[in-house]
């Protein structure tokens, strides 16, 4: 598939010349959100400028109560005296005793911010022990003086006045105590015994840079992205809209060529933004329009933005491809539109990867296109440019950019997504033919109620009742609710078909195998990305409350989602998928929603490897029963080993590699024992012209 | 026909159309419902997982020398279990810390000033660009305070001073605001954009939809061909709108209140708080008043500036500077703290997010809400007058005027420029 | 030796559609075309033309079969296949911010005409088609009579030899479908191959060399139209139409 330079540089110059005679959009969708991006940080900065400075000048309100008002004045005279000496006279002692005959009441009521409550240590401990409180008092001086400030956090200046005072009253008890040591004879003042001295190696420019290279990928991306996609969406989708993309599949350039010119279009439209942006924050914040606590422009000189942009290129250029992909897969404007919405979310959290501390380049992330500039550039600001690996970085991000864009050229030549679209028969007709277009929307349906019903059961009912409610109410009548809806034929749908006798064997080797391979891969994706412990014990753990019983506990969590879940996932899911997708995407998204259904962040990747494996056996065997059983067996097995404290992911590398081969053996048994799912796509691939 | 049984017919057949709209659906239904619910879980829990990264990290600490007398000072960064001492000090420790390879170099040298036996003056040597270093140097300087508050009683102590003396007073806090309190007032923060938002989302697709969808499916010249007048239709389009922004405000309301609790749950485990969510009854009739005229106002505004567009694209273009109007009033809000002071009920829609703001955390200000419900009311009059203004005007109602509102206002309203093209112009 | 200008071998295409399985749109044809000649497509909707002539051009591939343009295979020499064909379909649309000029200039280079010599085609057509006044003017401000021409100009514009022109008049009214048929009489008169595929029966009645009626993705009949008259024994297309597409239904039940 030859690029011709010429022919490219014809069909680019030529978008290029139509997009700029579109002033409108460009103006509107591009140029105006960068402009407001300065107003929205100003905006900000401005309101909260305005806070601090409210917080500062308030003079606060309170109120004196309990047994030892008497004192807690005196000490209050003392913190005001001592406020007055260390600032000479220009009083910082912004606060006003209040006359309140209730002060919880005031405080309720507004008319104090805070009150001090004043009373021996000896009576806070008979307060707490009467009131039955759950907190233990500090072990004290039963005669010392305890002053505890009573506020609202709910309140700014509540919560404000409370804490400066709290800090006024510890500045003074620790100049007290340097005159009680004084006074004792000691012979230096307290701030000279063990003084700290913290000497930063960092420039200011550096530590500025660390503030700016976390951010910058970010906001860069929230731009390119936005801005971007409206060219890119309406470079091929819209055209497919408007018949001109049929017009022009029809001259003599290749699918490659026409992706290369759109890409170089994309790339363009995003590199401006790229320029505008940095150039625009850097204008604002070098001339001190946005005010800032550091100093930014410190960390950036001249040579610094060109490697920054030479950085970013990829970025864009990757950025361009992945929009390119989004539009070429779909068939409308507006169709595109919407898939843009999730793709952005996504597109954005590699750029977070700047946030997480002490992640150096030099580690697994720099195969991780985007997330690798991100820390590249975090990097390159704080000074410690590491050159191998920037070009490794350039080069990953890169090759992903050139990845994507053929697999853009490839949407060009499906058919499906290059033809108009006539009015389907499966659309008149209902029923069972209309089911695996509307199966992806029940099944999201399904699980944010899901979602909501656990999240707030989960506190208020006990396992029992929660299991039955998710599996038996959601996904086993959910499923009863598709099958009427769509009239489906219960025996085709749930592929409840008998099996050769060897597959039952396969099972048998492969629960316990499979389970073992599982922890053995995350584990070892464990070495390269360090993954918080709580994920890998979520492989081999259950949570398994007390109280219940086990002759319950057995058929709760093993035989009813062998079950419910089946059904829902293996039977009505994949069938509603197996003639859309090619049947290892098949298994992908089957297993990817199972996962997705198990809420809790850590248990998503554990159950969505499971539901790959039940999903890959139900194609092969054409019936969900092996499913069943090696589900509900597996969870048995989990069980056994939590109730018996087996350490399953502490083993040696070799049971888990034996593991993998019992897998791979089960798996082989059941190729060899095949009884294909009826109706799969084949596995056919056209080539672009 | 009676004129509102017309706008009721034609009313009811725009619903119907929208919710068989995939992109209606999605952007004025489902994501009101997932998308701030979704963005907070994925918020919340990338922060407790950074936050438990940085608190994981031990800290890579090189310490020469202890001072002699002082074995208490060893213990206590023993004690501290995310400081891990080297055994000794590397050469060219300086250099390893910018490095990375090290986090903080603790050295114990003589004192400024003489004095105190065995007193001695720490120099931590870290690199504040580097996160680790940074917060190996908080963990340091925290662990020598309170060897220096030991070490200080304990002279207090020896130099017979009283226990109770040296304590002086003990300072406490407590903070009576109840769990339901905190709620209120979190949700009331986060509420104000959500909220605009939200209702703008909602309007948007289904105000381009009415507007430059009719025109590009070609159905524009069925309806005006029915018996129903142009105003009823208009009218209907215009309800069908705000209905939308209205669902879509109240699903969100919706779902942030019903999924804070869980979602916050795990980061306010660590903080050890406790919230409820939970809204006051007397906030509903507030809430749906103040979701029910920001919708009025919002499709009013984006179906005025989307009347022009004859394509989804165009539509889409001409309403965002109208969406980017309403949201950066918006971001001034965000600060706690504002309040709704009487100035401030009459700028729209910054007054509505304000009146729907304090129901939530339980305030009413029944004056400023008075002005708030009457100046949003004027404005809508206002935008529909406007509207019917411009529809007075053939070639626009026909679609076949060519430009943008600017261009419009200039010419009819200001009177300058091109004269109108006749209905063939540029179909 | 003179090379085909068209030849179809047993061309197939089956669809995958998700509701209904395997789909036959086309399904065996064969026929070629020689230069200086309008070979008709009639056929009803649905009956394969659309896709037959979507693989000559190369938008789709075909299942089996082998199909050649100017000596060039469609599944292998794609590009070549595309330099030497233009391509006209109602859903073939232009682009609306290029001028009429731009669109010809655009389209002759894109396709490969010697870029030294793009100019004065251009204006060539410009004069040939009659649209001198206009050929400044964005596209998007045409009426449709102006848009067709230089959608007819662009067609040409690379001068190819094979001009595909599929249900060409759909949505024209009655003088600018005239005309249409007007210009592509004389772009066979002046050498050109031109495939032209219809359901209008007096279209195909007054434009074309050889008619190939098509139905359910076969080709039943495929001759001049006196020829057909005397096999068929009926005078008017329509009735002639029927018969073929009859006795074919006929031949497919057993």
């Amino acid at each position: 598939m030859a690029v011709r330079g010429p022919l490219v540089a014809a069909l680019f110059r030529t978008e290029l010349r139509m997009m700029l005679r579109d002033r409108r959009t460009i103006l509107l969708s591009i140029v105006l959100p960068l402009a407001v991006l300065p107003i929205m940080l100003f905006a900000s900065h401005a309101m909260n400028e305005r806070r601090e400075r409210r917080l500062e000048e308030t003079v606060y309100e309170f109120a004196v109560t309990g047994p030892r008002g008497a004192g807690a004045r005196d000490l209050l005279d003392r913190v005001r005296r001592h406020a007055e000496d260390t600032t000479g006279g220009d009083t910082p002692f912004r606060f006003r005793e209040v006359e309140a005959a209730d002060p919880a009441q005031a405080l309720e009521n507004s008319q104090v911010h805070f009150y001090l409550d004043a009373r021996s240590a000896a009576e806070v401990k008979d307060m707490l022990e009467r009131d039955d409180a759950a907190e233990r008092p500090a072990a004290r001086p039963p005669d010392v003086l305890v002053l505890t400030t009573v506020f609202r956090a709910d309140r700014d200046d509540s919560e404000s006045g409370a804490s400066r005072m709290r800090r006024a009253l510890a500045d003074t008890r620790r100049a007290e105590r340097g005159v009680i040591l004084r006074q004792a004879g000691f012979p230096l003042a307290i701030a000279d015994v063990a003084a700290v001295d913290a000497a930063n190696l960092a420039s200011e420019g550096q530590v500025a840079g660390l503030t700016l290279g976390r951010l910058l990928t970010p906001l860069l991306l929230l731009f390119l992205l936005s801005g971007s996609a409206v060219v890119a969406i309406d470079s091929l989708a819209g055209e497919k809209e408007r018949g001109t993309l049929e017009t022009l599949l029809t001259t003599a350039v290749s699918r490659a060529e026409i992706v290369a010119a759109k890409h170089l279009l994309i790339l363009t439209v995003a590199v401006v933004i790229t320029v505008i942006q940095v150039a625009n924050l850097l204008v604002y914040v070098g001339f001190e329009l946005i005010p800032t606590t550091t100093n930014f422009a410190a960390a950036v000189t001249p040579l610094t933005a060109i490697l920054l942009l030479l950085l970013y290129l990829p970025v864009a250029g990757l950025v361009a491809s992945v929009l390119l992909l989004v539009s070429g897969h779909a068939r409308s404007y507006k169709e595109a539109q919407l898939y843009f919405f999730p793709v952005f979310l996504m597109g954005m959290l590699p750029g977070l990867a700047a946030m997480l501390p002490g992640l150096p380049l030099r580690s697994a992330i720099v195969v991780v296109p985007v997330a690798n500039i991100s820390v590249a550039v975090k990097e390159l600001l704080i000074g410690r440019p590491d050159w191998l690996f920037f070009a490794l970085a350039w080069v990953a991000t890169a090759a992903a950019a050139g990845w994507t864009a053929r697999l853009a050229t490839r949407a060009l030549s499906t058919e499906r997504l290059i033809a108009p679209v006539a009015a389907e028969a499966a659309e008149l007709l209902g029923g069972p033919a209309l089911f695996p277009r509307h199966v992806v929307r029940w099944f999201a349906i399904l699980w944010a109620v899901t979602l909501i019903v656990s999240l707030n059961l989960e506190t208020r009912v006990d396992l029992r009742v929660q299991t039955l409610v998710n599996l038996v109410g959601l996904f086993l009548g959910g499923s009863i609710l598709m099958i009427r809806r769509y009239r489906l034929d219960v025996r085709q749908t749930l592929a409840l078909r008998p099996v050769k006798p060897a597959v039952w064997l396969a099972v048998m080797v492969g629960v316990p195998a499979g389970m073992l391979t599982g922890i053995g891969v995350f584990r070892l994706a464990n070495i390269i990305l360090p993954v918080p412990p709580e994920v890998i014990e979520a492989f081999s753990r259950f949570l398994l409350p007390e109280s219940v019983p086990m002759w319950q506990l057995l058929p709760l969590l093993t035989i009813l989602p062998g079950i419910c879940e089946e059904i829902a996932f293996r039977g009505l899911l994949l069938h509603g998928l197996h003639r859309r997708l090619h049947p290892a995407a098949v298994a992908l998204a089957v297993g990817l929603t199972f996962g997705l259904f198990h809420v809790s962040l850590f248990r998503i990747l554990p159950t969505a490897y499971l539901g790959m494996l039940f999903a890959s056996v139900v194609l092969l065997t054409g019936s969900i029963f092996p499913a069943m059983a090696w589900h509900g067996l597996h969870n048995g097995l989990s069980l056994l080993a939590s109730q018996s404290g087996w350490q399953l992911s502490s083993l040696e590398p070799r049971t888990y590699a034996l593991a993998a081969a019992a897998l791979a053996a089960c798996f082989w048994i059941i190729w060899r024992n095949r009884t294909p799912y009826p109706g799969l796509r084949p596995w056919r691939r056209s080539r672009p012209a | 026909m009676r004129p509102w049984r017309a706008v009721l017919i034609l009313y009811r057949r725009e619903v119907v159309s929208a919710l068989r709209e995939r992109t209606i659906v999605v952007n004025s239904i489902l994501v009101p419902i997932f998308l701030y619910p979704f963005l907070l879980w994925a918020m919340f829990t990338g922060i407790t997982f950074v936050q438990g990264q940085s608190e994981g990290l031990a800290s890579r600490v090189a310490v020469a020398a202890w001072p002699d007398g002082h074995d208490g000072l060893a213990r206590e960064f023993a004690d501290e279990e995310r400081v891990r001492l080297t055994d000794r000090v590397p050469a060219g420790a300086d250099a390893r810390i910018r490095d990375g390879d090290l986090d903080a170099l603790v050295e114990f040298l003589p004192p400024a000033t003489a004095g105190l036996e065995g007193n001695f003056r720490v120099r931590v040597t870290y690199d504040e660009s580097k996160e680790r270093s940074g917060i190996a140097k908080d963990r340091v300087t925290a662990a020598i305070d309170r060897y220096r508050e030991a070490w200080l009683k304990r002279e207090a102590e020896t130099r017979a001073v009283a226990p109770a003396r040296w304590e002086g007073f003990a300072i406490e806090r407590r903070n009576v605001a109840t769990g339901r309190d905190m709620g209120r007032f979190l949700l009331g923060l986060m509420l104000p954009l959500f909220f605009v938002v939200m209702v703008a989302i909602g309007c948007f697709y289904p105000a381009v939809d009415a507007t430059a969808g009719e025109r590009e499916r070609g159905t524009w010249e069925t309806l005006m061909s029915v018996a129903a007048s142009r105003t009823s239709i208009v009218t209907a389009k215009y309800l069908y709108v705000a209905t939308f922004g209205c669902l879509a405000g109240t699903l969100n309301l919706a779902a942030v209140t019903l999924t804070m609790r869980p979602v916050l749950a795990p980061l306010l485990e660590r903080t050890g708080e406790q919230m409820e969510f939970s809204v006051p009854l007397a906030a509903l009739p507030v809430m749906i008043a103040g979701t029910l005229l920001l919708a009025a106002f919002v499709a009013a505004g984006m179906m005025m500036f989307a009347a022009f567009a004859r394509t989804f694209r165009e539509g889409q273009s001409m309403i965002t500077p109208f969406y980017l109007l309403i949201l950066l009033p918006v971001m001034f809000l965000q600060t706690p703290g504002i309040q709704f002071s009487m100035p401030l009920a009459f700028v729209p829609v910054v007054n509505v997010t304000m009146m729907v703001r304090e129901a939530v955390t339980g305030a009413f200000h029944w004056p400023q809400i008075g002005v708030t419900i009457v100046v949003s009311l004027a404005v809508v009059a206002a935008c529909v007058y406007a509207a019917s203004l411009v529809l007075r005007f053939e070639d626009v109602v026909m679609g076949s005027y060519t430009g943008g509102l600017a261009g419009f206002l200039r010419e009819r309203v200001l009177g300058r420029g091109r004269r109108p093209r006749g209905a063939e112009g540029g179909a | 030796m003179t090379v085909t200008p068209v030849a179809v071998n047993g061309l197939t295409k089956f669809f995958y559609d998700e509701s209904r399985g395997e789909v036959r749109a086309v399904d065996g044809i064969d026929f070629s075309c020689r230069p200086g000649e309008i070979f008709g497509l009639l056929g009803a909707n649905g009956a394969g033309k659309t896709t037959t002539l979507r693989m000559l051009a190369t938008i789709l591939t075909p299942t089996s079969g082998a199909a050649s343009i100017m000596g060039f295979d469609v599944s292998r020499r794609p590009e070549d296949v595309r330099r030497h064909l233009g391509f006209y379909s109602s859903t073939t649309a232009l682009y609306p911010r290029l001028t009429g000029r731009e669109t010809l200039d655009f389209f002759a280079r894109i396709n490969g005409y010697p870029p030294a010599r793009i100019p004065d085609r251009v204006e060539a057509l410009v004069d040939r088609f009659g649209f001198r006044d206009y050929a400044g003017v964005r596209v998007d401000k045409l009426s449709q009579g102006m848009k067709q021409k230089v959608s007819i100009a662009r067609t040409v514009a690379h001068d190819p030899p094979v001009l595909i022109f599929d249900e060409p008049t759909v949505g024209l009214d009655v003088l600018n479908a005239l005309d249409m048929q007007k210009v592509i009489g004389e772009l066979r008169n002046e050498g050109k191959t031109v495939i032209f595929s219809t359901h209008i029966m007096s279209e195909a009645e007054r434009l074309c060399d050889r008619i190939a009626i098509i139905h359910h993705g076969r080709i039943h009949a495929c001759d001049t139209l006196d020829r057909l008259r005397a096999s068929t024994g009926k005078h008017y297309l329509e009735d002639i139409f029927v018969h073929v597409v009859e006795r074919a239904g006929e031949r497919a039940w057993p």
